[in-house]
This record gives C-alpha cells, sequence and structure tokens, in this order.
C-alpha cells in the first residue's frame, strides 16, 4: 500500500468533519459529532495501551473523571481561566497515572486488567463520598464553557484537539518509542532480554494514555457543564475498550472511527425502542467475536486482496 | 492442588474481616476501597496469591 492514499482519505475525512457543522441540521447530531470527537481523543489514549502495548487497562474513563474534576474544581475554587485549567488537566492526571500506574504495570495480563479495574472503582468512590470537594453523587453543575457555549465552535475547539493528538499518537507509533511498545506486545521477555527497560516504555504509554483520557474529561466537563461521578465509571472505560476493539486495536485509524460508532451507535439503534441496548450489546458480541481485527484491519485485508499486495502493519 | 477451597476460604475471611475492620475503624464509606487496595497490594506482593506457590 502507498503512503499517499491513507493521507488522502485522512484529509478527506478531516475536511468532512469540518464541514459537518454546516450540514448537520439538527442540532442534537452536532452534539452527538463533539462527545464523538472527544471520544476519539480517549480512544487514541486507550489504543495507546491497549493497542499497542497489550496492556488493556480498564481505568480510562476513571483517568477522564480526574481530568475532568481537575479542570472543574480548579477553576472553581481558584478562579483559574478555563485555558490554565484545561492544560492543567492532563498534567494532574499524568501525576495519577505515575502513582497508579508505576505498581499496576509489575503485574501482566488479566491482574494488570483487575488492578486497572479496582483503581477505577476506587476514582469512583472517592468522587462519590469525598464530597466537601466533589460535591459527591449530586455532581457539579454550571460549569463554565468556553466562548459562551457556542455549540459550533466548540466543536472546532474538539475538532483541532482530536487530529491534533490523533496526529501524535501517529507520530509516537512512528517513532522508535513506538517500535518498542509493538515490541513489549509481542514478546515482552525478548525486550528485557536485548536489554531495554521495558517497565519505562510500559509506564510511557500508560500516563501518556493517561493524560490523553485527562485531556477528554476536562473537554467532555466544559461541554456537558456537568458532571458527577458516574459518567466516570467502569461502563465509560469499557466503551473506550470497545472503540478501541471495534474500529481495530494497533492502528491509527481504529480509535477514531471506533469512537465515532460507540457515541452513534446506540442513537442509531433508537428505532428499537427498548431493545435499544440489547441490540447494542448484541451488536457488539457478535462484533469482537466475528471481526477481532477491527473495521480498519477488515478493511486492510480486503483492500490488500483486491490490489494483491500484502498487507502493512500498524500505520 | 488439594488445598483450593481451604485457599479460597482464607481469601474470602480476609478481605471480609479486612473489609469490616476498615469500615468499623477507619470509614465505612471507604471499605470498598480498602477492599480494593488489600487485593492490589496482595497482587503486587504476592501475585501468586496468598498461600499460593511461585511458578
Amino acid at each position: 500500500m502507498n503512503r499517499t492514499l491513507p493521507l488522502l482519505l485522512w484529509l478527506l475525512a478531516l475536511i468532512g468533519l469540518a464541514m459537518l457543522p454546516q450540514l448537520l441540521t439538527v442540532k442534537y447530531y452536532l452534539h452527538l459529532s463533539i462527545l464523538a470527537l472527544i471520544w476519539v481523543i480517549v480512544a487514541q489514549g486507550q489504543n495507546l495501551i491497549q493497542g499497542f502495548t497489550g496492556y488493556v487497562s480498564i481505568v480510562q474513563a476513571g483517568f477522564m473523571g480526574i481530568g475532568a474534576y481537575a479542570s472543574t474544581l480548579i477553576g472553581l475554587n481558584f478562579q483559574w481561566p478555563l485555558w490554565a485549567t484545561m492544560t492543567l488537566a492532563p498534567v494532574v492526571t499524568a501525576l495519577f497515572a505515575l502513582a497508579t500506574g508505576y505498581p499496576s504495570l509489575r503485574v501482566k495480563g488479566h491482574y494488570f486488567a483487575i488492578v486497572t479495574l479496582a483503581f477505577n472503582l476506587i476514582i469512583v468512590i472517592v468522587l462519590v463520598n469525598y464530597s466537601e470537594l466533589t460535591k459527591g453523587e449530586a455532581g457539579i453543575s454550571n460549569i463554565p464553557k468556553p466562548w459562551r457555549g457556542d455549540r459550533e465552535s466548540f466543536f472546532y475547539l474538539a475538532l483541532t484537539l482530536a487530529a491534533l493528538l490523533t496526529l501524535l499518537a501517529a507520530l509516537i507509533a512512528r517513532s522508535r518509542v513506538g517500535e518498542i511498545l509493538l515490541a513489549i506486545r509481542q514478546n515482552e521477555d525478548l525486550v528485557a532480554a536485548v536489554g531495554i527497560a521495558a517497565w519505562k516504555y510500559k509506564l510511557f504509554a500508560f500516563v501518556i494514555s493517561a493524560m490523553y483520557a485527562g485531556l477528554g474529561g476536562a473537554l467532555y466537563a466544559h461541554f456537558q457543564g456537568f458532571i458527577n461521578p458516574e459518567i466516570f465509571g467502569v461502563a465509560q472505560s469499557l466503551d473506550a475498550i470497545l472503540a478501541v476493539i471495534l474500529g481495530g486495536s494497533g492502528t491509527i485509524a481504529g480509535p477514531v472511527i471506533g469512537a465515532f460508532l460507540v457515541v452513534f451507535l446506540p442513537e442509531i439503534l433508537r428505532f428499537a425502542d427498548s431493545f435499544r441496548l440489547i441490540l447494542y450489546g448484541l451488536i457488539l458480541v457478535l462484533a469482537t467475536i466475528f471481526m477481532p481485527i477491527g473495521i480498519v484491519g477488515i478493511a486492510k485485508t480486503a483492500f490488500a486482496r483486491i490490489t494483491g499486495r500484502g498487507a502493512r502493519h500498524g500505520g | 492442588m488439594g488445598l483450593a477451597p481451604s485457599r479460597a476460604i482464607l481469601g474470602g475471611t480476609v478481605l471480609g474481616i479486612t473489609e469490616s475492620i476498615a469500615a468499623g475503624f477507619i470509614s465505612s464509606a471507604y471499605k470498598d476501597v480498602i477492599a480494593f487496595v488489600v487485593m492490589i497490594l496482595v497482587l503486587l506482593i504476592r501475585p501468586q496469591g496468598l498461600l499460593g506457590r511461585a511458578p
């Protein structure tokens, strides 16, 4: 596969997304598109640790919550401007990720998933019970919005950030660090055997993925104007994992497609009324069983079969 | 593996008693947090389990 075709597709997708506010007549779809763009950021982060490094972390929504609460609380308590709190949110999240990542990355496979799951549960419990600061279950409302809460401008803010962070993820994946992360996924013992300190790279991937989630969470808080602990529960972490698996883990386009699916699929299924979530779950189960390589993986294999050339790995 | 049921009993007892003690002495709201912390600590210090043998 040559390099110009993917680039062209990316450019087309970006132009298409940039025109979206003009094309969508229903405000609600614009609202969903913004949510999807926020999920693109979260899923790109999840992909770094899950897709490239091969460690399935179930704490992505918990880190979103830390970012969201950090940005909101700093803004409300210290009257910091919005851009400052939103830049600080990933930094705060990174500190938490350092503290939780160092111990959890000492265990592998299922144990890593369980430890991160426990961290997500802890984050939610603390957010609920530390109500002097977080206002507990009731949540925080009236969170300031950028530019008077205008949806179109927020869409472009989210689009810019999602595009830049996707580019950053692509750069990381193509760099030497990205190659080492892929090597860790394939054979961690071998990586250690050739003298590379695998834990440093794993921690790097974990912290960066948390920073993506933190920024996504901060964006979410300032977009919705309301947050409570429930939004950042394990169910949302599983959505992030599903977005990566559905789109295609270990690819750059995968999380983008997956994020839009995870946000739009439950809405498209509204025709099914009360069977909506059952149908949604069924589709997810079937998709995970029958296409574990994701949509991007299938598209790549199909493309390679048509052109008669071998599919390139990664990218 | 003959000891497996007794190990499960031990695990359940340790978790249950820690949770109750934590609820009584520290805070009932955070008792689940303590249980998770115990679980994380066991996974980190003895990933093979309290009575398990190292592989």
